[in-house]
């Protein structure tokens, strides 16, 4: 055809229509399978990583990662965590980290890498030291950095910048793993182990703190109040005292805390020496501090400050309690 | 017939795009990793390279002259999104594993290069098969050079293991890329020079 | 083949008894002090690989030129010799004999062989297969058996690259670096270029021997002194001393043997001059920051490649030509 302007506007417009609905047609049409096998490749990194369940949440954002609860019969199976690492060897590592509700490290999928083939790229390949060091571990119980900068994590060979990528995704899924299922217990305290058994928990409006009356019967069984100390190693100890009629100690749960992983955390922990030593003791006899100070707690090993914290704490809490049990 | 066969062998032999013609070499040495990725992107670019012949073979006598190459870089562009969309669609692990190499099909001199030294001078019969027997060609190459570097590199072919452990590391990298194509030129340039 | 026996050369003709044979010769003869201290520290093996080297660099020459290239045999040059001796020098003791192989066949194969043999190769075929084997098998490439016993280790490069990485100030890295051990030869690294000592006597040999000039290897340690020393006078804690940076790593086993390779340096002076720099410069760079912790075989290299054209704008005048102003 000549080339006139006029034949090369129209034959170029009509080219570029025809093309552009014939790609929005194809768009159309794949539109649904491409969101189907996106989902359906996150499902199935999440079901690797945790133990089987029913259902799971959407993506919620936390801490920088992506989080999704998996859940049966409405009850947490766990977390899977997506985090992601700037640092590996040649760009990002992107990795699911499993949690079960107790924060134990189920299972690792690396998502994405760009590694050295051979090298860091075998954090990928089934059953590498890199994994394994990781698998079956209580998250706040280790150091998740590579065994050379004196962690528990096994590097692979000659892969260490990978290997610390690696890690350092892990330990962010773990720092968002932690402030949702902080979140979680702070709701869903359980009421149970720390009073007394009642029929009745009813929300005493005190202007002094926050103060639960257990009733059972129309009688008052039991208390259970929040003290908190801002004296913590990283600030903020929020906990909730159960306490009888008679001023006794029934449990301690801890509802806010960001003590050091592995030391002060150990205070979340249902029986460690902090609880052991309050527990069932008549308040009114303990004197609330730590042993090697004067007084009657047993400290959390290397968590001298927390300790002091958690006392302060439980000891708020038995301040306010004088003030409600009249 | 016979000069149809011509036409198809021509393409896979001939002037086989890899080996002979030394054309699309970006993601020859870039993609090349694995058979089955070599394959991949061998087939994603001989259904681009076989329906954009058959369209511009079809437009060549509306196409005003001086805007030719616009109008087959929309029309090539445009099936490379389809190409794209259908793989992100049903072969996700593959597309993802060839990443921008999908999209940038677009500016393989390959496909550029047909349309305009075959498909906008024959028949539509003709471009079809000549789209064929270079994307085959291309593919071929591809997954042969694709397979020599698993093998060497990862001790497997297609993803089937033929020994434990790793292989020569060096192969999956880009300098083995160079090796290995350099090394199959020499061997398909012997091959084919005898029949000659 | 026969008349290659009439060279036609312009004048002058000068007769001499140089000959690539006598040459390869004296460079064995050069090596040999290195071999020695490389079997004090690591026992026999080195001997092993030597000889494996050795044995598979001329079968494969011999196999190639009797079949492939099917002219006559090459093997009475020497050069097969040289370059299994000096691949093998650039191996890490405790390497797999397989390896060996596989290097030998890059090296003579590939390296050589396929740009016609010995003369027309434009990079140094042992390196060639140095670094084919670093890049196909990092691990075996960088896990040498130590100095003293039997326990892998690292370089005293690669240690100091990961430290200072890691933060470590250079004062520290320092206290466990022995400079003076470390140019006798007590240190792990490839088995020819621990002994900076002996090493230095096969230079004083070949110089004495006038089989190479001075300028490659003192260009080349020259520049790298002047740029480690820069850098150290900046930030002294960030970067290691230029006397560690001479001493450690394949610097002077690369300079002396490596680089001065006839056939891919350059012919002139100041072209020797040019390449010596850019090698000097290009080690420094990847020494100091690149991915690698050494960086010489890497450097040569790539200015191997650049030979060509060094040649080519800094040609050789022409006997009794007169300087000409343009």
């Amino acid at each position: 055809m000549k080339s006139s302007l006029k034949n090369m506007v129209l034959m170029l417009c009509i080219i570029a229509l025809v093309c552009s609905a014939a790609v929005a047609g194809v768009y159309q049409l794949t539109k649904e399978p491409i969101a189907a096998a996106q989902s359906q490749k996150v499902v199935d990194a999440i079901r690797k990583v945790l133990p089987a369940f029913e259902d799971c949440s959407e993506r919620m954002e936390v801490a920088g990662c992506g989080l999704y609860e998996a859940t049966t019969d409405g009850k947490i199976v766990g977390y899977a965590v997506e985090a992601t690492s700037p640092n590996g060897f040649s760009g990002n590592v992107t990795i699911m980290v499993g949690f079960t509700a107790d924060g134990t490290i189920y299972n690792v999928e690396v998502l994405s890498q760009a590694e050295t083939p051979g090298l860091g790229a075998n954090m990928a390949s089934e059953g590498n030291v890199l994994v394994a060091s990781f698998v079956g571990k209580v998250a706040g119980e280790m150091n998740m950095t590579v065994k050379k900068d004196g962690g528990d994590v096994d590097a692979l060979t000659a892969a260490t910048i990978s290997s610390r990528a690696f890690s350092e995704a892990v330990s962010f899924a773990y720092a968002a793993f932690l402030e949702v299922s902080e979140e979680n217990s702070k709701g869903g305290v359980d009421f149970a182990s720390l009073l007394p058994a009642h029929d009745t928990l009813e929300n005493v409006e005190s202007a002094d703190g926050v103060v639960y009356r257990a009733i059972l019967e129309g009688q008052t069984v039991g208390y259970a109040i929040e003290g908190s100390s801002m004296k913590g190693f990283n600030g903020l100890v929020k906990v909730l005292v159960g306490f009888d009629v008679d001023g006794s100690i029934i449990n301690i749960a801890v509802l806010e805390q960001n003590e050091t992983p592995g030391l002060g955390t150990k205070m979340c922990d249902a029986d460690n020496a902090l609880i052991a030593s309050l527990k069932g003791k008549k308040a009114s006899a303990t004197r609330f501090a730590l042993k090697n100070e004067g007084g009657d707690v047993d400290a959390l090993t290397s968590a001298t400050v927390s300790s002091r914290a958690y006392v302060e704490a439980v000891e708020a809490a038995y301040q306010l309690f004088k003030k409600v049990n009249l | 017939m016979g000069k149809n066969l011509k036409i198809f062998t021509d393409g896979v032999l001939k002037n086989n795009p890899i080996f002979v013609l030394v054309l699309g070499m970006c993601p020859t040495l870039a993609t090349t990793t694995s058979a089955i990725n070599g394959m991949g992107m061998g087939i994603a670019t001989l259904f681009v390279l076989v329906m954009s012949n058959i369209v511009i073979s079809l437009l060549k006598n509306v196409i005003p002259d001086k805007v030719r190459i616009p109008a087959y870089i929309v029309v090539i562009s445009s099936f490379v999104t389809v190409v794209q969309l259908l793989m992100q669609a049903y072969v996700q692990d593959l597309y993802n594993t060839l990443g921008v190499f999908i999209p940038l099909i677009v500016v393989n001199c390959i496909i550029l290069g047909r349309a305009e030294a075959f498909a906008s001078k024959n028949s539509v019969g003709a471009s079809a098969l000549d789209g064929l027997g270079i994307g085959l060609g291309f593919t071929l190459s591809l997954t042969i050079i694709g397979m020599v570097r698993e093998i060497l590199g990862s001790g497997s072919v297609f993803g089937m293991d033929l020994w434990q452990g790793d292989g020569a590391l060096i192969f999956i990298l880009s300098p083995g890329a160079f090796f290995v194509l350099g090394y199959l030129m020499i061997v398909f340039r012997k091959l084919t020079a005898k029949k000659n | 083949m026969e008349t290659q026996k009439l060279v036609v050369s312009p004048a002058p003709h000068v007769h001499g008894s140089n000959d690539t044979r006598r040459m390869m010769g004296d460079v064995l003869i050069a090596l040999m002090p290195a071999l020695v201290v490389s079997v004090l520290v690591y026992g026999l093996q080195p001997l092993v690989v030597t000889a494996f080297s050795v044995a598979c660099c001329v079968l494969v020459e011999w196999f190639v030129q009797r079949f492939m290239l099917k002219g006559p045999s090459t093997l009475g040059d020497m050069s097969a010799i040289v370059t299994g001796v000096l691949l093998a020098f650039n191996l890490p003791a405790n390497i797999p004999l397989g390896l060996v192989a596989i290097a030998a066949v890059v090296s003579i194969g590939i390296g050589k062989m396929t740009y016609g043999g010995l003369g027309k190769n434009p990079f140094n075929p042992a390196l060639v297969g140095r670094v084919f084997l670093l890049i196909a098998f990092p691990v075996a490439m960088t896990t040498f058996p130590e100095a003293a016993g039997a326990v892998t280790g690292a370089t005293p490069l690669a240690m100091a690259k990961e430290a200072l990485k890691a933060g470590v100030p250079v004062s520290e890295v320092m206290q466990n670096v022995d400079l003076g051990a470390m140019s006798l030869g007590m240190k792990s690294g490839s088995m020819g270029e621990i002994s900076v000592v002996a090493l230095l006597i096969g230079f004083a040999w070949l110089l004495f021997r006038k089989v190479i000039s001075w300028h490659i290897p003192v260009c080349i340690l020259g520049t790298m002194a002047l740029f480690s020393t820069i850098t150290y006078v900046i930030a002294p804690e960030e970067f290691m001393s230029p006397l560690f940076h001479l001493l450690s790593g394949g610097a002077v086993l690369g300079a002396v043997f490596m680089a001065t390779d006839y056939v891919t340096s350059p012919m002139t002076k100041k072209g020797m001059v040019i390449y010596a720099v850019g090698i000097g410069i290009i080690t420094m760079l990847i020494r100091l920051w690149g991915p690698y912790p050494e960086g010489m075989s890497f450097a040569i290299l790539i200015m191997n490649s650049v030979v060509p054209l060094i040649d080519k704008y800094v040609r050789p005048r022409r006997f009794g030509a007169v300087r000409t102003k343009k």
